[in-house]
């Protein structure tokens, strides 16, 4: 018969880690994390594990599809502008996170970025983020019409259809490693109902 | 005898049992949450199998993994090959494993000493 | 609904820290289902395929990872700390570090700490009996697997089980499970 009277094992050292990165966790309800390449195909695969997330729990067709807008958004934007997006780990390795509170989900990216991008980026940002759902709608319609969409990664029409889509704040911070490069972390909030 | 043809999917594998063109192989990926009802058909085509015996069978298992679950059920058809093998039907299994995948090699290896019938094990 | 405080997402560059720290590849916390299993066995391949991992090395991770969080959707019902299972995959100098967490119910979590201990005052060739002893028993009810996953990995690394148990209140434990998949020969992959 089991001794339910004997102590449990407790062996902290070797899965001190595990337990610091749960509380992280817990703590800002993040719900996954990876860090990598991200690719076209890893789009896919992160999008799968979304829909198979949302699989469980009753998510409206309408919040669904706005993550998974706002994600391939997020995803491409890494693929076609990290730098240090290679299968080697680094310190600046992009990153990419979903977080889920009892009203909305996070969809969270970080990625090492050429500060020359910074400022058209920040205006960007910091635009739609002054701006009300038909201000949205306008700019759109605006940025749509005038053909030249920045090359520039991320100010373009993206943005503009993040922050219509998750009519939220857009959270962003820079933080910069070197005379040439900062990483670029962006929070984007959609509500579950 | 009937054919049994079940497609891949993420978490099964496929699984060809065709007297007509002398197919029998199950290939792919085993780790169903539910062994027992995936396999069952499976059981029962052996079963018929056991009162038809059909003549000089070569049955491949070309998996990539499976779990723990499955290694029980597959076990299981091993078992029930092999009575059917003892009872004067010649027939043998193939059991493909890539190169580099000792631990599906290992797992062909224990399969061998658990039966009696000819077990070949093929790296590819 | 534009809210006027803005963050300055600095939770992001911890998470960056601790991920880069110990090279976390990915991490999932929440309930555990087939569905999430296998999403989470795709990201994984993904990772390890962009690196060209060698199928052994890929096939021994899979086979640890499936029966880690197998065990976790088999023993447990849902409870008030299903969301907090957790899975992390990470590599290392070491090796590929593979963590799982789930809650558990106090009589289970003796239970399974008594497993834990006897596969690990195994020896291999006791271990293997032992497995080939249990995959040969045709008396066993229910799900097939239970009780051959913890041995499996056990096997299949060829050291011991590295776990911690903490209670979390009056009627629960958290139970983590620390497994390493070490590779063959050294690579430069691993820094």
């Amino acid at each position: 018969m089991t001794d339910i009277s004997m102590p449990f094992y407790t062996n902290h050292s070797a899965l001190t880690d595990f337990f610091e990165f749960h509380h992280l966790m817990e703590k800002n309800q993040i719900v996954m994390t990876y860090a990598g390449e991200f690719s076209q195909s890893l789009t896919k695969t992160l999008l799968s594990f979304t829909e198979k997330k949302f699989s469980m729990e009753d998510v409206e067709d309408i919040v669904r599809r706005k993550i998974f807008n706002i994600m391939v958004e997020l995803l491409q934007n890494i693929s076609k502008n990290a730098l240090d997006n290679g299968p080697e780990s680094t310190e600046h390795s992009p990153v990419f996170m979903i977080g889920e509170s009892k009203d909305c989900f996070l969809l969270i990216s970080s990625n090492k970025i050429s500060n020359e991008h910074i400022p058209p980026l920040q205006k960007r940002l910091d635009q739609v983020n002054s701006l009300d759902t038909e201000g949205l709608r306008q700019l759109y319609k605006q940025v749509r019409m005038n053909a030249s969409f920045s090359k520039v990664g991320g100010a373009g029409i993206g943005i503009i259809d993040m922050a219509r889509k998750s009519n939220h704040t857009i959270d962003y911070h820079f933080l910069p490693v070197d005379d040439h490069a900062s990483m670029f972390s962006i929070q984007i909030k959609i509500s579950k109902n | 005898m009937n054919v049994i043809s079940i497609p891949a999917t993420e978490d099964t594998p496929k699984i060809s049992l065709d007297p007509e063109n002398n197919i029998f192989e199950f290939s792919g990926r085993s780790l169903p949450e539910d062994v027992v009802s995936f396999y069952q058909p499976v059981l029962e085509w052996l079963d018929e199998l056991e009162a038809n015996p059909i003549d000089n069978m070569e049955i491949a298992f070309k998996l990539e993994y499976f779990n723990t679950a499955s290694s029980k059920l597959i076990l299981d058809i091993l078992l029930k090959l092999n009575d059917i093998y003892l009872n004067d039907n010649p027939m043998k299994i193939k059991w493909y494993f890539m190169e580099m995948d000792v631990d599906l090699e290992e797992a062909g290896e224990e399969y061998s000493e658990l039966i009696e019938m000819p077990f070949e094990l093929v790296a590819y | 609904m534009k809210e006027n405080v803005r963050h300055d997402l600095k939770y992001v560059s911890r998470f960056r820290e601790h991920i880069y720290k110990n090279r976390i590849m990915l991490t999932y916390m929440g309930e555990i289902s087939q569905e999430i299993i296998l999403a989470l066995l795709n990201m994984t391949e993904k990772k390890l395929d962009a690196s060209h991992e060698d199928i052994g090395i890929k096939s021994k991770i899979f086979n640890v990872m499936v029966e880690c969080l197998q065990n976790i959707t088999y023993h447990n019902e849902r409870n008030k700390y299903s969301r907090s299972s957790m899975f992390v995959i990470s590599r290392n100098a070491g090796g590929y570090v593979i963590y799982s967490g789930n809650a558990l119910q106090k009589l289970k979590a003796h239970e399974l700490q008594e497993k834990l201990q006897r596969i690990n005052d195994m020896t291999a060739p006791e271990r293997k009996d032992f497995y080939l002893h249990w995959l040969q028993n045709r008396r066993i009810k229910g799900n097939p697997g239970a009780g051959l996953g913890l041995i499996d990995i056990a096997r299949k690394t060829g050291s011991d089980l590295e776990f911690n148990f903490e209670e979390i209140d009056g009627e629960y434990v958290y139970f983590a499970l620390k497994t390493v998949v070490k590779p063959k020969t050294w690579s430069k992959h691993y820094d």
